[in-house]
């Protein structure tokens, strides 16, 4: 063997542990918006609307911005796709904005019931079949959501997000403990939000970090 | 050998399910599918097909008022000869001006076909408002056909006046669920630039009754053919209630009615109304990231509406449940596209048609309703394929072209 070959070996060598290395350490992910799939309103004013819920005069719902409030909140579910299989949930929290004057604590339940088309304050389906929450407004506890919340915030006038750990939650959805039916966001009071889907500054995200299992 | 990648990735688009958001390149078609059925009316606008009568209708522009084009159809569905050609009426002192068909709708039971018209009027901004707006208040935009063995026969005339804005390109009538109640777009909002809409109850005719009439049941007798001329019958007898939408012109640019909750395109979005102590009740659904003049159709079996954006590539498919729209849209961009009119959907073919210009595009469906991510394109000699009618038991689609292949 001579020199040129054993320099050739001991840079692959390196080159493969820097890999397996690389490929050993934790990874961090944001989803954004792209990755919501599924979000709701339920609203006690209207309570067959899965979408409008904001009042704007006794005959007129808008779904635009979404306003939480005591007797309106939200589902908001995530895609894992983008995580590989695998692996294991390390640390994940969710970035939720809101936007000016807002001043209201947000509570983050993980929802147990499966909810689909229709989805609304009454039902938490109407189609294929027509079935109601267990309390409207998905607030039955242990049964429509988790019998305790996964966490909470406060927005306030100088801190318009409220950055909430859920990796337990992330966890049991990633690891097939549990099926992945999202998230329900209640308020104490009136709360602007920015849209779910909105790709600008004020973006929900929710990062995510795994590593190989 | 097909490359690894290649494959893996074909295999991911075969396996999951269409993503929420996605562009895709049309595929040309060489040939039209055999489910097409091209008429030749130029400068078309709008199309419905009755199967229980086996009419056509199409509307077009027209410098000879010859605004509807009357096709029979034979028992195979084609058009059996050349179509009856009808004028739609406009008040004397509109000579000058030209009106236009936006909108046909067959009644689901009754022997009725309902015209929206629209006519070239004074500026859109503060019409109302304008000296000559005068000259355009006997302007009737809405009118109802019997249908009968002989042809189309006018039977009423409504929609007239201050309450609603002239010179519009879109908005279009829509029957609700039990057929009862017909609604209108563009009438006048609170401001100048807002749209209403409006709606009549109907008799058991499908003629619009007045609210004391509907309240007690009672069915008046039709007007007869002397009573059209001047069209006072329908002003004076006719109770209209109106809303507003709190978005620009036009409103109701399409309608699907949902079991409890009638919906209808708009701008940037789509509405639910439904009745609620007795006032009507309207959602709107906002397509966010995007924005711009939406037509809308709803599938007849599957919980699924779709909003084309006007003059835009993007298709929008929304969930609704008896009318009320749920969860995210799917978001369809079919590059190159520029859709316009309102998309049809082709229940037998799991298609939804969208025109475009010098094209149609055939959006896929999963068996849900939902779009498949698939998209071919056909090309047509017509400058914009607005007008197209399906004909949902024989599976054909009926495609208005400027002239013949």
């Amino acid at each position: 063997m001579n020199a040129s070959h054993s320099k050739l070996r001991a840079f692959a060598l390196l080159a493969l542990l820097a890999f397996a290395t690389a490929t050993g350490q934790a990874r961090t992910i944001t989803l954004k918006p792209e990755a919501v799939d599924a979000f709701a309103a339920l609203s006690e004013s209207h309570p067959r609307s899965g979408w409008a819920a904001q009042q704007v005069d006794p005959s007129l719902f808008i779904s635009n911005p979404p306003i939480g409030g005591a007797s309106t909140s939200y589902l908001v579910r995530y895609s894992f796709d983008q995580i590989p299989k695998g692996n294991r949930i390390t640390h994940a929290e969710w970035v939720i904005p809101a936007g000016p004057p807002t001043a209201c604590t947000v509570t983050v339940w993980r929802v147990l019931a499966e909810w689909g088309i229709g989805v609304c304050h009454q039902f938490r389906m109407v189609h294929p079949k027509r079935l109601e929450w267990s309390v409207p407004g998905a607030r039955g506890r242990s049964v429509d959501r988790a019998t305790k919340p996964t966490g909470s915030g406060k927005f306030e006038p100088g801190a318009l997000q409220v950055t909430v750990n859920v990796t337990q939650d992330v966890e049991l959805w990633h690891g097939g403990a549990a099926p992945n039916r999202g998230w329900l966001l209640t308020f104490d009071g009136p709360c602007i939000l920015a849209s779910p889907t909105h790709a600008g500054r004020q973006q929900w995200q929710l990062r995510v970090t795994y590593e190989p299992e | 050998m097909i490359p690894l990648a290649l494959w893996l990735a074909a295999v991911a688009v075969c396996s999951a399910a269409s993503p929420r958001e996605f562009e895709v390149t049309p595929t040309p078609l060489a040939e039209p599918p055999a489910f097409i059925t091209q008429v030749v009316v130029p400068n078309a606008l709008c199309a419905a097909v009755s199967e229980a009568a086996s009419l056509l209708v199409v509307g077009q522009r027209s410098t000879n008022d010859q605004h509807l084009a009357v096709f029979r159809l034979g028992a195979n569905g084609l058009p059996t000869g050349e179509p009856t050609r009808l004028a739609l009426p406009k008040p004397a002192v509109l000579a000058k001006e030209a009106n236009y068909p936006l909108g046909l709708l067959f009644h689901p039971r009754l022997p009725v076909l309902y015209v929206w018209q629209d006519i070239t009027a004074p500026p859109q901004d503060r019409q109302e408002k304008h000296a000559a707006f005068t000259n355009w208040l006997d302007f009737e935009h809405l009118l109802i056909y019997a249908v009968k063995p002989t042809g189309l026969e006018l039977v009423e005339t409504a929609a007239h006046g201050v309450g609603f804005h002239c010179g519009l390109t879109g908005g279009t009538v829509g029957l609700d669920a039990a057929g009862k109640t017909l609604f209108l777009p563009n009438s006048i909002g609170a401001t100048y630039d807002e749209a209403g809409l409006a709606y009549y109850a109907l008799d058991g005719q499908g003629l619009p009754v007045d609210s004391d009439e509907a309240d007690s049941g009672k069915v008046r007798a039709k007007p007869g053919k002397e009573k059209l001329g001047t069209t006072r019958f329908a002003r004076t007898v006719v109770a209209l209630q109106r809303k507003r939408t709190h978005r620009y012109y036009p409103s109701g640019a399409g309608w699907f009615a949902g079991s409890e909750a009638m919906v209808m395109g708009g701008y940037s979005g789509c509405m639910s109304a439904d009745f609620q102590r007795g006032g009507l009740r309207q959602s709107w659904f906002s397509t966010l990231e995007h924005v711009g003049h939406c037509v809308l159709a709803g599938h007849p079996q599957q919980p699924a509406l779709y909003l084309a954006m006007q003059n835009t590539p993007r298709l929008f498919q929304l969930a609704h449940a008896d009318g009320f729209v749920s969860l995210l849209p799917q978001v369809a961009t079919a590059k190159g596209a520029q859709l316009v009119g309102a998309p049809v959907v082709l229940t037998q073919q799991a298609r939804v048609a969208v025109g475009a210009a010098k094209s149609l595009c055939l959006f896929g469906l999963e068996a849900d309703g939902r779009l498949d991510g698939k998209v071919d394109q056909l090309a047509l000699p017509s400058a914009s394929v607005r007008a197209m009618a399906y004909a949902e038991k024989r599976g054909r689609l009926y495609v208005a072209v400027d002239r013949a292949n």
